[in-house]
């Protein structure tokens, strides 16, 4: 008998390890600088940078590796056709005049979870051979997989790595593989509901190494 | 939404404009709780429940004239023990959001968590058929579905299909009038806690969407489907009803089925604290937080009530 395991892409925020009580997430509004090169979306992983924007992140070891937040929607940005408006994704290329602050009614602003202390859900498309197997892999890191998410629903298609164990993969460093496995969740009293040896398994992440300003 | 509900991410529904918004099915329905499905799901009295099988006397003995009777004894088997456990989800709502928002389909946080909670109770009692040849279930501690469950006087048995107690491998069948006279034979001769056999009856047939036409010929026909159209179909006459479980189809599991006897102590889900939902308002961050639990153990103590037919 196997599974087909229910998910979606991006991470999604499950929990404050430190604080849960009524369990809100943090959230911070941030800006993006103009014209952004690539599109943000809902449930992105973003690296803040030393200007205070943010840039979606990219696969470890690259110039934008450790994550920051995790983008909840956008609260502000320049449409196409030069009005201002809500939104669950940042477009690619929106650029507006003026500064990078709050202050301007043009700026691209984001809600976003910064990620110290809190638990993200996020997919595993790759199966392990067995439970056991996956169980080992708590304590361990990995790489995100920096997919481009949907345009038309602005939801993130960040997924942990795909390829072997090693540089990006599962690895017991964090140099390359920002993202902690946690807790596999049992989902269900069976736990049936998410099973580590089939396709896009769910895990809850915490990110390693924070606060890496670039 | 990254799990969060802001105004920004549901920014579609902040003025009215929409004729039309598709969203689940938030009735309730459910596959597997009931009387006539897999199981009901009944009370848990106290903070867990514990069922246990016990092995009484068997055939009696040749007493000569004069002789004292010979001596039996009765033997305590293994233990079931069926715990709570606390099964919940929220999900956070500004209040920017629920301002903001025209369309009360869009959120709906209470009728979507009470759905999840139906559906997670109605695949969790799948799960006990899902995962028969390999989550521990029972008294003895072997899966559900099993050529080695252990009697509590030692000796094996089988509850799966056309497959002798002890035997390495289960054997697994399609559906067929052949399957049922197997699978009433394998009933006929589940041996009870002693070893004799018990006799139970095929109540029930469970089994993906995917089998349910199938099924329905091989119970409905009157005549013998598929050959010999003058010989009686007997399975017809053995009053089973079919479960459709769109769980197992769900996964791909599209050619398990087994039946449900009669046996008592079978399939249980019992609920410590039903389905409750509740809100909660971070009034500093202006959050309205909707959360649904509820509390269920669940097990099949006796593993007589299942005969395993395909994986």
């Amino acid at each position: 008998m196997s599974v087909t395991n229910l998910y979606r892409s991006g991470a999604r925020w499950v929990g404050s390890l430190n604080s849960p009580g009524l369990n809100t997430p943090p959230i911070v509004e941030i800006p993006v600088a103009t014209a952004n090169t690539l599109a943000i979306f809902s449930g992105d992983f973003i690296q803040q940078l030393t200007d205070g924007s943010v840039y979606p992140c990219t696969r470890g070891g690259g110039t934008y590796a450790t994550p920051t937040h995790v983008v909840v929607s956008v609260s502000n940005y320049l449409g196409a056709d030069g009005t201002p408006r809500k939104g669950n994704y940042l477009p690619a290329s929106t650029a507006y005049t003026g500064t990078m602050s709050k202050d301007n009614p043009n700026c691209s602003l984001l809600l976003c979870i910064p990620v110290l202390d809190q638990l993200f859900a996020l997919v595993i498309p790759t199966a392990e051979s067995t439970r056991t197997t996956a169980t080992a892999k708590i304590g361990k890191c990995i790489d995100i997989l920096a997919t481009a998410g949907s345009t038309v629903t602005g939801e993130s298609g960040h997924t942990a790595y795909t390829g072997s164990d090693g540089t990006y993969g599962w690895q017991t460093t964090t140099v390359t593989g920002q993202l902690r496995l946690r807790d596999i969740p049992q989902v269900g009293l069976a736990g049936l509901q998410n099973d580590p040896t089939q396709a896009n398994w769910e895990g809850h992440f915490t990110v390693y190494e924070i606060g890496g300003i670039v | 939404m990254a799990t969060f509900v802001t105004e920004n991410a549901i920014w579609k529904g902040m003025k009215k404009t929409l004729s039309g918004i598709t969203t689940e099915d938030l009735s309730k329905d459910q596959c597997c709780v009931g009387k006539n499905k897999i199981c009901a799901i009944t009370t848990m009295e106290d903070g867990y429940q514990d069922y246990m099988e016990t092995a009484g006397t068997t055939f009696l003995l040749e007493k000569p004239t004069g002789q004292a009777m010979r001596t039996d004894t009765i033997i305590v088997g293994g233990t079931k023990r069926i715990m709570p456990r606390t099964m919940a989800k929220e999900v956070p709502i500004a209040e920017e959001a629920m301002e903001d928002c025209k369309y009360k389909e869009i959120i709906d946080a209470s009728k979507r968590l009470q759905k999840s909670a139906w559906n997670t109770q109605d695949y969790d009692i799948a799960s006990m058929v899902l995962g028969a040849t390999t989550i521990i279930q029972g008294y003895d501690g072997v899966a559900l579905a099993s050529a080695s469950h252990v009697l509590p006087t030692g000796q094996l048995a089988s509850n799966c299909i056309g497959t002798a107690a002890g035997a390495s491998t289960i054997l697994t069948i399609g559906p067929s009038v052949q399957a049922l006279w197997m699978a009433r034979q394998q009933a006929a001769i589940l041996p009870g806690p002693n070893g004799i056999p018990d006799g139970k009856k095929l109540k029930r047939i469970v089994c993906p969407e995917a089998q349910v036409e199938l099924w329905k010929v091989i119970l409905g026909t009157e005549k013998s489907p598929g050959n010999n159209y003058n010989d009686l179909n007997v399975v017809s006459e053995y009053g089973l009803s079919v479960v459709p479980v769109k769980w197992f189809d769900m996964n791909g599991a599209n050619t398990l089925w087994g039946i449900i006897t009669d046996a008592e102590d079978g399939f249980m889900a019992l609920q410590k604290r039903a389905i409750r939902g509740k809100i909660w308002v971070d009034n500093s961050c202006e959050v309205a937080h909707h959360g649904v639990s509820y509390r269920m153990g669940m097990g099949v103590p006796n593993w007589r009530c299942w005969i395993n037919g395909s994986t």
